[in-house]
Order: C-alpha cells, then structure tokens, then sequence
C-alpha cells in the first residue's frame, strides 16, 4: 500500500533518501516522559522545594502532566503536522497509506474518524473490565476482591468517569461523526482537519491519566470529582481533573470541528432543510458541547486548584454546595449530549431500513433542539435530597417536560416503521432495542423526576438501572447499530446475519437481565457507593453478577465479530442497503478524496417514494 | 503555504519517512506492562526497591512524613544502640494522623469481620523516649513507654499502644536510643478504623542487631 507514495513521487523518490524514524507514538511517550521529569523536577526541587518532600507532590505532578501530554502531542505528530508549518517552516510529515497511519497524528477526517472509534473502543473495554470488577466484588455481601473500600470506590470512579468522557461523549461524536458527517454532507474534509487531527490524540492521554489515577491515591467521588468530598481524599483525584480535562478539551474541539464543518462545507444544494439527520444530530450536541463543556471545565479548574494550591472554593470557607451545582448544570446536558447522536441515528437508520420516507422530519428535529434547549434547566433534579420543598416544583417540572421533545424521536421512529416493509437485520434490531431500552429508561427517569418517588430511590441502584437503561440501552445499543451498519462503508464488507443477530440478542438478553433486576434491587434498599451491603440482598446481587458477565462476554462477542468482518467479511457492492444518504454515494471504503467531483444535492435523501438519487452528480469511480 | 502530507499527495514531500514495526508493537508492549505493574504492584514495587538499597542504618534525626494516606518515607533501618530523633510532621491540610509501631495485630470482630485496631506488640514497650517540639498534637497515649518531656506537655490520653495522634500540620520529635529488640517492625495509622492502614499508610522498619 505504502508503495503508492514512491510510485507517486516517481523520479525523484530514487535520490530521496529514506528518514528512518521513531514510531510517533513511541515518540510521543518518550517526550512526554523527558518533559514530565523536566517540569516535575523543576517543580518540585527547585521553584516549590520544600526539604523532605517527596519527589511527586501534587503541584509538579499537575504541571509536569501538562508538559507530558503537549510532549505527546507534539511527538505524536504535531510537531511537524501544526507547529513547524505555523511558524513558516516545511511540513516534512508523510502518512504512509497502511495500518500505520491510524497510529499517527492526520489530517483526513476517515483517519481520525477512525482513531476515535478506536479510543472509544478502548476506553469501553478498560471501562467495562472495572465493571467487572465491580460485579465480581458485589457478588457478596461483604470485601473480597478490593481490600478496602476506597479500592472499590476509586474503581467505580475510573469506570464513570472513563465510561462518560471517552465513550458516551466521543464514539458517536468523535468516532462516527469525524467518519461519517464529512460523507454525509458532501464535503472532502472537516472544516479544522489539523485541529481535529490533534483532538484525537487527547482522548489516549485522557482515559491513561484516569485509569493510572490510583498511583498518586485513591479517591472515592466517583464521576462527579464531588468538592469539599474530594478534598478529604488522597491525591488521586489530581489525576481525575487532569484526565477529564483532556477528554473534555477533546471533544470541546470536535464540536467547533464538526459545526463549523456542518456549517460551512455543505455541498451545493444541500440547504438547511435537506441536512441528513445524523447531521443535525451532531449540530446539536455540538452545540450542547460547546455551551456546556467549558462550564464544566472552569468547575474542574476549580476544583483543582482546590486540590493543589489549595484554595478554599468548596470548603467551609468557600460554598460547599456550590460544586454540585455547577457539576450537575453540565451533568444533566451531558446525559443528552450522550443520547441525542442516538436519536439521530435512529432517524437515520430506520428510513434506510424501511426504504420509507422519514415520517414527520421536522418534528424530529424540533425534538432535538427542544432537548437540547430544556436539558439545561433541570440539573437541580439531582439535588432533591439538599433542598426545600418549594425548589423541587420547577425542576421536576421541567424534567417532566422533556419527555415531550423526547417522545418526537420516538413518534418519528414509529411513525417511519409504520406500513414499511422494515428490513429485520442487525442494524435495525439493535435501533429496535435501543428504543425499548431507552423507553424503560424515559418512564423510570419521569418516575425519578416525581421528588416523592426521588426522596425514597435516590442514591439506590434504582438510578444505577434508570441511567444504565438510557447509556447502554439507549445510545450503547444505538453504537452497535451504527457499528453494523457502516460497517460495509468503512470496509467494503458485510458482517454475517446470523452471528450479528445472536449477538444483538445476546446482549440484550444480558443487559435486560442485569439492569432490570437493578430497579428491584434498588427497590429493596441497595445503596449505590457500597461494597458491603446487608446479606438478604446477597443471592440478587450475585445472579445480577453472572448476567453481568454475560454482558461483558457479549459487548465483547460483537466486537470480535465486527473485527473479524472487517477482514474477512464478504465483499458487498457500494451501496448494500439502497441508501440515499450521501456517503453511500461513493465508493466503499471511500478513497482518499471523498467524492471527486463535489456533488451537486437536488432531492431529499429520505424520500423513498421512487428510486431517483437525491444528487446531480454523483460518484465517478475515476480516482480509485 | 506548506501542508501536511497525507500519502495519496505525498508527490510534494520532501522526504519519505518510514518507521518500523518492531520498535510500536514493543515499546508499547513494555509501555502497557509498566503501566500494569505500578498501577497494581506500587506497594510491592517500592518494597522491593527499599529492601534492596536502602540498607544504611538512619541515625540522626529521622523524619517522618505523614500525607494522605501514606508515609515519606515507607522504610526506615535502624541498628540496635542507635541514637534517633523521629521527627513526625503531618503534612495533610485535611486528616488527623498517628504513628503506630508494632508487631502483629489486635483484632475486634464486626459485622465486616474482624478488623486490626492496634499491634499486638507495642515496639515502644519499656522504651526510654524524649518527647520535644509537640505542636498540634491531638493526644499522646504513652502506654509503656518511659517517657520525659521537653517544653509543653501535649494533651494525653490512655488505652492502647504508644501513639501520637497529630493534627493537620501538627508535629511531633521523639528521641530515644534503638531498644534491642532487633527484626522487622511495621508501622501504621490506625485511625478511621484502620482505613488510613489500608488505603496504604503503613511502613516498615528494619532493625539490625547491634554490631
Ligand atoms: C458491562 C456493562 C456495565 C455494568 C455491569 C455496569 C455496572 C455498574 C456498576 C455496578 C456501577 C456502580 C454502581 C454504584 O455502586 O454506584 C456502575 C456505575 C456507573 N456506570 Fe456502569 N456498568 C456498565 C456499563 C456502563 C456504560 C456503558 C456506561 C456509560 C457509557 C456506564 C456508566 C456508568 C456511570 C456513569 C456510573 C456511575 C459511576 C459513579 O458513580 O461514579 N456503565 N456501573
Ligand atoms: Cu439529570
Ligand atoms: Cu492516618
């Protein structure tokens, strides 16, 4: 594959020598080494020495991560991608055209598309094999896997919060949305590639920074970082704000990427109401990234400067509450930011499946925007235990009302499905799941809203199943469906029915069996930040437990499955599903220029009613 | 202006850059494996590492620095007939601490099982000690050590093993001569029903018999 370039550059390439270098990551790693010592030990012995301290306190730590990750950013890549050209120097950076370019810093939004999904994917299994731990530990009543309990809680912490800011913010977003958007409006590239080629390599250094929290201590606040709780903690919660700041920066960055990109590079013809709506389902969370993640941010600064100078901002001297307020104003959006690409996607696929038009599209997208407006008025719904009861009435007010805007998708969902001749494969079982699932999970959560029913279930594994039923069922499920079915875009290749079928049912027979019992066992009085619990809910919690790993094996069955496809998997022609979305207009996999030419957009993509394209001009298969 | 180059128009480049794959896969192999150890094994690591260098007998005035939750350092050796000054400092903003030294466990049985509440074996039973510069300490318990005291006598309290409990930036001194009674010696905080034990406040000493 690599061969094209010397062939390309012809002539010349026989008196060009061959640089021999550093894998980039490999670089990446050792200069972020090189710069973690050299700003630690300036930090730490020289600028803030203090006689018999140890070597790593908790300032040199943060400021030498900081010169770690800009070390691995700029080894993984950067350096000569975006600095050397910004000062006027020459960019002598070449992507070879095989596996290698998915382990270095580029420019085409496929590559990074892709090294999201990758990073996601990661994260989802470190994530998932600290659930398993989790479930391993709660088998019984009292501690046999952790030896203490701020183990176990540190655990429930890294799996939160790697699970939170590394899968359900970035997969659909990051992963599938650098991939496809770009695709689906017809454009060759994002509007920031260099940005976005280095926002990927963030997300690694994220979930590494969390994961490897527990070597400067243990922290028992879970994925809400909780101040003045956090304070009483050891140093591990240094690491927490530091990880999630990456990971947030990263997808801060895709979301200016993909609205400019949705924005400004929209092929001719492609207007504001012709926008597919996966797209528009990544304008909005786009935009709900860019209102809330900042805010988030500033909090996490906070809180670490509460950690590390320290300053009283959540202390007694400073405003206790006042963390959980500002966390959870970006808290309850967050949980949109992760379900909304689901909901596009369901929109997205079901039309392609039924080959039916899309029932009542505009109020599809009314739905998501309406999500997106009133999920920032809500965030006190966590709080209904530290408030007066006459506080409770407008927040749980407008928790209630966003099951409205919410039951647009699932209207138009239905609708679409209606007398359509729904092709029952993996894709669409998976979408069909997910919007069970995310039902289960919806009325629970306007139970939830009700403060008489919050006042008893609060903290209890009660929520512990409502919140799993909307991530895992609602955008987890979603993920899969997504995964199958671009899966022909991103290799040319069909996954085989039957193993996709059985693993659909495979997981959701594991996830209905663990989450649901949940809501009993929550019901029963399990308390949620517990490893040790009274012996009468042991024998629930321990058939919870093996399901659990059910589930564990399934997520993993399907990937393998997905892999193994990839490779193996029969060849299908460019378009296996008669979509009319854009990227199935060109070839599959795409080649290294989207479409050539841009193609002009003269119908609606989800209008089924004939077989007429939706473009003027659509792919030639002259580039390839 | 110059661009990054990806392959497909990599005709402008100006020189090809290869890198292999035994150097990615290794490193990372090592990188993943180093990354396992000191995530799961840090205790075990540092163990190992003090054992093996840091054998020299401390004498002086020893320093002892309590954090949230472990000891700097986690390893002390002294020799019998030494003459030491354990200088303890808390250096937590947050968490009361104490210095426990001691052999074996005392055990109280609970609903969680039993859990550790001291050593079965005081180090400090018997021991001559001189107790200088007690600034916020929350109480001393002396059990039987034969203790004298310089400048202002800390709060005291009784009941099992000799422990100062200190305050957030509190600090203590204790001098005394290494008692024969040479071996291995743990130390730890046992406060917070022994959690602060746990989550890794604990440290051991080595005590080499007299030459
Ligand atoms: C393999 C499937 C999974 C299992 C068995 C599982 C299990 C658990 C358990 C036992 C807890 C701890 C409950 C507590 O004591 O508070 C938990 C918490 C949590 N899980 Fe999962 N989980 C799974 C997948 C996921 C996924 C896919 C996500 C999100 C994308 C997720 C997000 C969370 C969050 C945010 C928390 C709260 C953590 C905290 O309190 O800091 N989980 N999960
Ligand atoms: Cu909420
Ligand atoms: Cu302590």
């Amino acid at each position: 594959m690599s061969s094209v370039v010397s062939d390309m550059q012809g002539a010349r390439s026989a008196h060009m020598k061959v640089k021999r270098m550093l894998p980039p990551v490999v670089r990446g790693l050792l200069w972020a080494l090189i710069g973690f010592l050299i700003v630690n030990t300036l930090v730490s012995e020289v600028f803030d020495r203090m006689p018999y301290h140890p070597y790593v306190t908790r300032p040199s730590v943060t400021l030498g991560w900081v010169a770690a990750v800009i070390g691995w950013l700029l080894g993984v890549g950067a350096w000569e991608g975006f600095m050397k050209p910004y000062f006027g120097g020459t960019a002598d950076w070449v992507v070879p055209n095989d596996w290698r370019k998915y382990f270095m810093y580029s420019i085409d939004h496929k590559v990074i598309g892709m090294q999201y999904i990758f990073s996601s994917l990661g994260g989802f299994l470190i994530a998932g094999f600290a659930a398993m731990l989790m479930r391993l530990e709660l088998m019984k009543d009292h501690m046999w896997i952790f030896n203490n309990p701020g183990a176990y809680l540190s655990t429930v912490g890294i799996h939160g919060t790697v699970m939170m800011f590394s899968v359900g913010t970035v997969a659909l977003i990051g992963g599938f949305g650098n991939y496809i958007v770009p695709l689906m409006i017809g454009a060759n590239s994002t509007a920031y590639p260099r940005m976005s080629g280095i926002s990927q390599w963030l997300v690694p250094a994220g979930i590494a920074t969390v994961v490897l929290s527990p070597i400067l201590g243990q922290w028992t606040t879970g994925w809400r970082g909780y101040e003045p709780l956090a304070g009483q903690d050891p140093a591990g919660i240094v690491f927490y704000y530091l990880g999630v700041f990456a990971l947030t920066t990263s997808s801060l960055m895709v979301s200016i990427n993909l609205t400019a990109t949705i924005l400004f590079k929209r092929a001719p013809g492609l207007t504001w109401n012709r926008i597919p709506m996966y797209a528009w389902g990544m304008l909005t969370v786009s935009l709900l990234n860019l209102i809330w993640l900042p805010e988030i941010q500033m909090t996490f600064l906070m809180g670490l400067l509460s950690a590390i100078i320290p300053l009283p901002y959540f202390s007694q001297l400073g405003s206790p509450l006042t963390y959980m307020e500002m966390f959870w104003l970006f808290g309850h959006p967050e949980v949109y930011i992760i379900v909304v690409p689901a909901f596009a996607l369901w929109q997205e696929l079901l039309p392609v499946m039924g080959q039916k038009s899309l029932f009542a599209r505009q109020w599809g997208i009314i739905g998501l925007v309406f999500v997106m407006i009133l999920s920032g008025l809500v965030w006190a719904h966590h709080m209904f235990t530290n408030m007066r009861n006459s506080q409770m009435l407008p927040f749980s007010f407008f928790t209630e009302m966003i099951s409205i805007p919410t039951g647009f998708s699932f209207l138009v969902a239905i609708g679409t499905m209606w007398k359509s001749n729904l092709r029952l494969n993996t894709p669409t079982l998976f979408i069909l799941m997910s919007l069970f699932n995310f039902l289960i999970g919806g009325v629970t959560g306007v139970l939830l809203a009700d403060p008489v029913v919050n006042l008893q279930a609060h903290d209890t594994f009660f929520v512990i199943a409502h919140f799993h039923y909307t991530i895992i069922g609602g955008m987890v499920f979603s993920w899969f469906a997504a995964f199958y079915y671009w899966l022909p875009k991103f290799s040319g290749r069909m996954y085989n029915e039957f193993w996709g079928k059985i693993g659909a049912i495979w997981v959701f027979i594991g996830f209905n069996g663990v989450f649901f019992q949940l809501f009993l066992l929550g019901l029963k009085g399990m308390n949620r930040w517990v490893p040790v619990y009274p012996s009468y809910l042991q024998p629930m919690n321990f058939e919870i437990s093996l399901f659990g790993f059910l589930l564990g094996l399934g997520f993993v069955f399907n990937f393998l499955h997905i892999a193994w496809m990839w490779h193996k998997g029969p060849v299908v022609g460019n378009n296996p599903w008669h979509s009319k979305t854009l990227e199935w207009q060109t070839s599959s996999p795409p080649a290294n220029t989207n479409f050539d030419p841009i193609p002009q957009v003269i119908g609606s993509f989800y209008d089924y009613s004939d077989s007429k394209l939706a473009v003027a001009t659509p792919y030639s298969d002259k580039k390839s | 202006m110059s661009k990054v180059i990806d392959s497909h128009n990599g005709a402008d480049s100006v020189g090809r850059r290869e890198w292999g794959k035994g150097v990615f896969f290794g490193t990372l192999t090592v990188v993943l494996l180093i990354g396992i150890a000191v995530l799961f094994g840090r205790y075990w690591l540092e163990g190992i590492y003090q054992r093996t260098f840091e054998k020299t007998p401390m004498q002086g005035t020893v320093h002892v620095f309590q954090f949230d939750y472990y000891y700097e350092p986690r390893h002390l050796t002294w020799r019998v007939g030494d003459h030491v000054t354990l200088a303890i400092r808390n250096m937590s903003s947050t968490h009361w601490h104490e210095m426990v030294i001691g052999q074996g466990f005392d055990t109280v049985p609970t609903t969680f099982g039993p859990i550790p509440t001291q050593f079965k074996r005081d180090f400090w039973d018997g021991v001559p000690v001189t107790i200088s510069d007690a600034t916020h300490i929350d109480n001393l318990v002396l059990n039987h050590a034969k203790a004298t005291f310089v400048g202002p006598k800390p709060n005291m309290a009784t009941g099992g093993d000799f422990s100062p409990t200190i305050q957030p930036g509190g600090s203590i001194n204790l001098t005394f001569t290494v008692p024969n009674k040479p071996g291995n010696w743990d130390y730890g905080c046992f406060v917070q029903q022994y959690m602060h034990y746990m989550a890794g406040m604990n440290g051991t000493i080595t005590i080499l018999p007299a030459k």
